[in-house]
């Protein structure tokens, strides 16, 4: 999967957030398989330094977020800080509007992608599943977009397919990747069938009872869909096709 | 005095020092860090050079654990 001018191996992003330990977090990277992991900005505490050691460790690329910003201004700073901090010019954008939802701004999304474009910044916007979300943020330049599957951290899947396949329609030469929602490996398959290129999740795999287990399972599915996908899908029909033939079929006239 | 919020935290220094040496007498320099004043970045470059004023708000920042 392609981000911009980096190439992943794996078409999984994984969030570094809630894991119950740091050996399992980079279990989890390992049985994910994903090299590219997404990271907060936050005020300084004792325990940063560790944490940046052990992100370091795994050797992935760092896709730093502005999570938590319900302004332009603040997703505009807290970008140039993580510029600085990972020395990374890629920023997953996310200017909330709505703190129960959590739901992306777009019009705060498109003021903030505009500028941190101008700033020379590589945005990849958390955006919902609108399609005129969808194709403003094209317009400005985002070559990853992010839609919502869901709620973050609702597990529910994908609320609305039939607005997802629009926008893999519209946006054929984008690299999209849902970003949310995401609860069971049966989510992926069903994003990577709608012609999505990737998926961006944390929730499921640190509020799985194993979440290396979860992680490995995730490397699994994607790869049977991947395949499955490339070998073709057959055209879904609204009546019955009988499999067997009816040539020969006893007590026929 | 000087009276500051240093990552919301009230703050009164004795005198105006340098942006680098607020956060060098505060926190660990081993750490990465990045910092804002007053809601604007500031680069690593210009720390030296900034010296601090009442009622300055500084955000000292880091990696922190993220989805």
């Amino acid at each position: 999967m392609k981000i911009y001018d980096v190439t992943l191996k794996s078409n999984i992003i994984l969030g570094s957030s809630r894991y119950p330990s740091p050996k399992v977090f980079q279990n989890c990277i390992k049985k994910s398989g994903t090299n590219m992991v997404t990271v907060a900005i936050r005020r300084l505490v004792p325990g940063s330094e560790d944490f940046l050691k052990i992100i370091k460790k795994t050797k992935c690329h760092i896709l730093p977020n502005t999570a938590g910003c319900f302004s332009p201004k603040e997703a505009i700073v807290t970008a140039e800080m993580a510029r600085e901090l990972f020395e990374t010019n890629l920023i997953k954008l996310e200017v909330i509007e709505d703190d129960s939802t959590l739901k992306p701004s777009m019009k705060g999304t498109i003021k903030a992608t505009e500028k941190l474009m101008d700033k020379g910044f590589k945005v990849l916007p958390y955006i919902t599943d609108n399609i005129k979300f969808a194709t403003t943020m094209k317009s400005l330049g985002c070559k990853v977009i992010m839609p919502w599957g869901s709620h973050i951290g609702s597990g529910r899947g994908l609320d609305n397919f039939s607005k997802l396949k629009t926008i893999r329609e519209e946006l054929l030469d984008t690299t999209l990747i849902v970003d949310a929602g995401i609860g069971r490996v049966s989510h992926v398959c069903q994003i990577i069938e709608l012609g999505f290129d990737g998926i961006l999740l944390n929730s499921a795999v640190v509020n799985s009872k194993s979440p290396e287990k979860f992680a490995e399972s995730l490397a699994l599915g994607m790869k049977a869909v991947q395949n499955s996908v490339k070998a073709g899908l057959m055209t879904q029909r609204t009546f019955a096709t009988a499999s067997t033939s009816n040539k020969g079929k006893p007590f026929s006239k | 005095m000087v009276k500051i919020k240093l990552n919301g935290e009230k703050m009164t220094l004795i005198e105006n020092i340098s942006l680098y040496d607020l956060v060098r007498s505060n926190f660990s320099l081993k750490t990465s860090f990045a910092v804002a004043l007053n809601g604007e970045f500031v680069s690593k470059s210009r720390h030296r050079s900034i010296i601090i004023n009442s009622d300055d708000n500084i955000e000292v920042v880091s990696a922190h654990p993220g989805g």
